[in-house]
């Protein structure tokens, strides 16, 4: 039976709050399925919150760390700070606490680490174990989009794509960000569709309530996040939609971070039934102007049946989406953003037309089926060991946030 | 004169062919397209190609194989102001700090993950030893006792604001502050310190010039920079009795710009002394730069310096450049003589792009050049390598 060694950085992902979390969950429900022996080691500035319920959701799990980064000042100074160089500055802190080293230390199989900043752990892992990394974004780049120009991106990005070099696999969940890997990096690197959460065949896409929300956003705390919000609401929202009575529903973590006080707007924060939130809105808009990666929330909503409008940032790592979203440069042609948004609040065929294409093409090229495939075939590789369901273990259960 | 190819030895994936191409502010312009092709040849013989760009360049304007580094300063003409240096703010930037550790010998198991990466962020430090770990224990004491002590001063003080009548309190308080600020001469003030220290650093080093009877004017900070140096000193004082008379001082100053943007090249990119650093579109003056480096790095860790001069240093017509030389001449050939003064380095060659560019430079500076064509087209920049593999084969 393989043993697994995974790291997430952001404390518990149960309950999903965020894009990496429920990629994180889908992980842990694939190693599961293989009838992987998983010990799972956390970094959180809250460990206590939340714990029991993690724990309960992952009883299965053969260990859990938690290393509480509040305990270390010094170390926690560089989390908040949340440069590259901070970040693995900070790692290599948590490296030297003895929790960690004797968590790392331990015999596995796999060790299986998010994000690049966490390589410093390699220095502890046992030699023998193979190596994979989840990379989630290519992280210089999205560390460029808070601070630094493009000199320090260059740097960030050559020392990336050098940390690449010591994984045994390196998986990338945006297509855009593989091919920049795979022409500047010696690493291997592969590129993994994430499994999408899909609406069943037949269920229906939107309540029938009159009280739907014209507009939702989702977002996690993630700092694009909130900007793209405040861009929206000052140059289309507020001047275009809101006269004509439109009402706007922004969900998730994103909402600690807003201080929008409008009727018109509301804050749900972050909820236990996002599906539900979703069949209650009629059109999904992601109004990014940055970020890296892949456009999880875009994923999503498209997973959901919801008609998007997106800004091409919204729709970064989608290739041939083609006209399953309406895809705007939200910046130049506020005016026109305002006009489509309109129009696809009146018309429910149109809705439901766009609602059917997204759908289809998530289930074309993000499928659950898709996934576990090819992370077959990865680990396999890496392993030497053919991988299959085990028969014993329960099938995957939806982790729709 | 037959063309020579680039001395390169075997590429490998781990092997850097650094392009500097800080000519222009922007990616147009022949140099840029010159370099493109040379970068693709270099990829396909399985070397790394780097560039290095001006710092106002975007690099979303290259291939996205090229990788790029927008760190230098000044550029050819200098007709604007030299640009703000680019924030690179937790990089270790220093090359000259220690030699960076290879993922290769990190992969290999010569080196761990941290070394590499404080070899690449200075707020990195490499894995604490003994001694560290020794001090750390005092240094956890030390902190212990300044905790202590700030303690006992916070008490005493909050003892002498609630047990001591209020006009008394407020009187010796005056009188301690009165006594501090008249009292005690700016020299004892620590907040003077690091004023006086980056003042009187530059009125030495131009007092030295002047009783040397060396003229500073048109000088910079980082002239004065260099002048600080031990290593530097020499050949800048050389360079200085040269050029200041031929009113050039600023050239030095330039240089010394790029040599500080070099420098921080280098040190981002981790070259040592496998790797070359082609400069396809050398100015004399960046000689200087060049030595600096090559000298600082010892010929252990220094890369190798290709300098290819293209510039055309008489003009267009023949006879004017037989019968008399212009003063960008002289000044061109100024820095040749004080090239060939502090002597050879291993490290560097030098290149003209044809043989009439080779005679011209030749007859200045009585230096030899060897011919390195500009490969406009692809295929030139395959021929040079390719040259090359059939020579070291």
């Amino acid at each position: 039976m393989m043993r697994v060694t995974y790291y997430y950085p952001w404390g518990y992902f149960h309950p999903i709050r965020s894009g990496a979390a429920t990629l994180a969950a889908r992980h842990l429900e694939y190693f599961r399925s293989r009838g992987m022996r998983v010990r799972v080691l956390l970094c959180g500035d809250h460990p206590r919150a939340g714990r029991r319920d993690f724990e309960r959701h992952y009883s299965w799990l053969e260990d859990l760390g938690v290393l509480d980064i509040r305990r270390h000042p010094s170390i926690a100074s560089r989390f908040d700070r949340f440069t590259f160089a901070d970040c693995l500055a900070g790692h290599t802190a948590l490296g030297d606490l003895p929790q960690c080293r004797d968590f790392l230390s331990q015999d596995t199989d796999l060790v299986f680490l998010n994000y690049v900043f966490a390589s410093p752990f390699l220095d502890l892992v046992p030699p023998a174990a193979k190596r994979v990394l989840e990379t989630i974004d290519v992280l210089s780049k999205q560390f460029a989009l808070r601070a630094g120009g493009p000199a320090l991106l260059g740097h960030n990005l050559r020392v990336e794509f050098d940390l690449y070099e010591l994984y045994d696999q390196v998986m990338m969940i945006s297509q855009e960000e593989y091919e920049l890997a795979r022409a500047r990096s010696g690493a291997r690197v592969a590129y993994l569709a994430r499994a999408v959460d899909t609406v069943s065949a037949g269920s229906r896409l939107e309540d029938t309530a009159d009280d739907l929300f014209d507009l939702l956003f989702v977002g996690s705390d993630h700092p694009p996040n909130s900007e793209a919000i405040a861009w929206f609401y000052e140059h289309v929202f507020r001047p275009r939609l809101k006269r004509i009575g439109l009402r706007w529903a922004i969900a998730g973590s994103v909402c600690n971070h807003l201080s929008l006080s409008d009727p018109c707007v509301e804050l749900l924060g972050s909820v236990d039934d996002l599906d539900a939130v979703y069949r209650r809105s009629k059109v999904v808009v992601v109004p990014l102007l940055s970020g890296t990666g892949i456009s999880i929330k875009t994923l999503e909503a498209l997973g959901r049946g919801k008609p998007v409008v997106a800004t091409p940032v919204g729709l970064r790592g989608l290739s041939d989406v083609g006209d399953c979203v309406v895809a705007m440069p939200f910046e130049e042609q506020p005016e026109k953003v305002a006009r489509c948004i309109r129009e696809l609040c009146a018309s429910q065929s149109l809705r439901e037309q766009y609602g059917r294409r997204g759908l289809e093409y998530i289930r074309r090229n993000f499928s659950r089926e898709g996934y576990e495939r090819r992370m077959d075939e990865l680990l396999a590789a890496v392993t030497g060991e053919p991988l299959a369901a085990a028969p014993s273990t329960p099938q995957l259960q939806s982790s729709a946030a | 004169m037959a063309a020579v190819a680039l001395p390169l030895g075997e590429p490998t994936l781990t092997r850097q062919f650094i392009i500097v191409n800080h000519a222009r502010r922007d990616l147009s312009g022949h140099h840029f397209h010159a370099a493109l092709p040379v970068a693709q040849s270099l990829r396909e013989a399985g070397w790394r190609p780097v560039m290095a760009t001006h710092v106002d360049c975007r690099p979303g304007e290259v291939p996205v194989w090229l990788e790029v580094h927008p760190v230098f300063c000044t550029d050819h003409a200098m007709m604007e102001p030299v640009a703000e240096p680019p924030d690179l703010a937790g990089a270790q930037i220093d090359p000259y700090a220690r030699a960076a550790v290879s993922i290769a010998s990190v992969r290999s198991g010569r080196a761990s993950v941290r070394e590499f990466l404080a070899g690449r962020f200075a707020s990195i430090a490499p894995a604490p030893s003994a001694a560290v770990q020794g001090r750390r224990v005092s240094s956890r004491l030390h902190d212990c006792g300044r905790w202590f002590y700030h303690k006992a001063i916070w008490a005493s003080r909050r003892g002498a604001f609630y047990l001591s009548p209020p006009f008394l309190y407020k009187g010796c308080r005056f009188m301690v502050g009165a006594a501090a600020r008249h009292c005690v001469p700016p020299l004892f003030k620590r907040e003077h310190h690091q004023r006086l220290r980056t003042r009187i650093g530059p009125i030495t080093a131009k007092l030295r010039l002047i009783c040397k009877g060396l003229n500073f004017e048109g000088g910079g900070p980082a002239v004065l920079a260099g002048l600080g140096h031990p290593v530097e000193r020499p050949l800048i004082e050389l360079a200085l009795g040269e050029l200041a008379p031929l009113g050039s001082t600023l050239e030095i100053e330039h240089a010394l710009l790029f040599k500080r943007d070099l420098e921080r090249l280098l040190a981002i990119t981790g070259a040592d002394a496998d790797d070359h650093v082609l400069m396809p579109s050398a100015l004399a003056r960046e000689l200087l730069a060049v030595h600096l480096v090559a000298r600082r790095l010892g010929e252990r860790r220094c890369p190798t310096f290709h300098l290819q001069f293209r510039d055309s240093v008489f003009g267009r017509e023949p006879e004017a450049r037989k019968l008399e030389r212009s003063s960008f001449a002289g000044v061109v050939q100024a820095w040749f003589s004080l090239h060939a003064r502090w002597g050879p380095s291993n490290r560097m060659r030098l290149y003209a792009g044809t043989d009439q560019r080779c005679d011209d430079l030749k007859r200045l500076s009585g230096l030899s050049f060897e011919v390195l064509p500009a490969p406009f087209r692809g295929g030139a920049a395959e021929d040079c390598l390719g040259n090359e593999r059939s020579g070291s084969s």
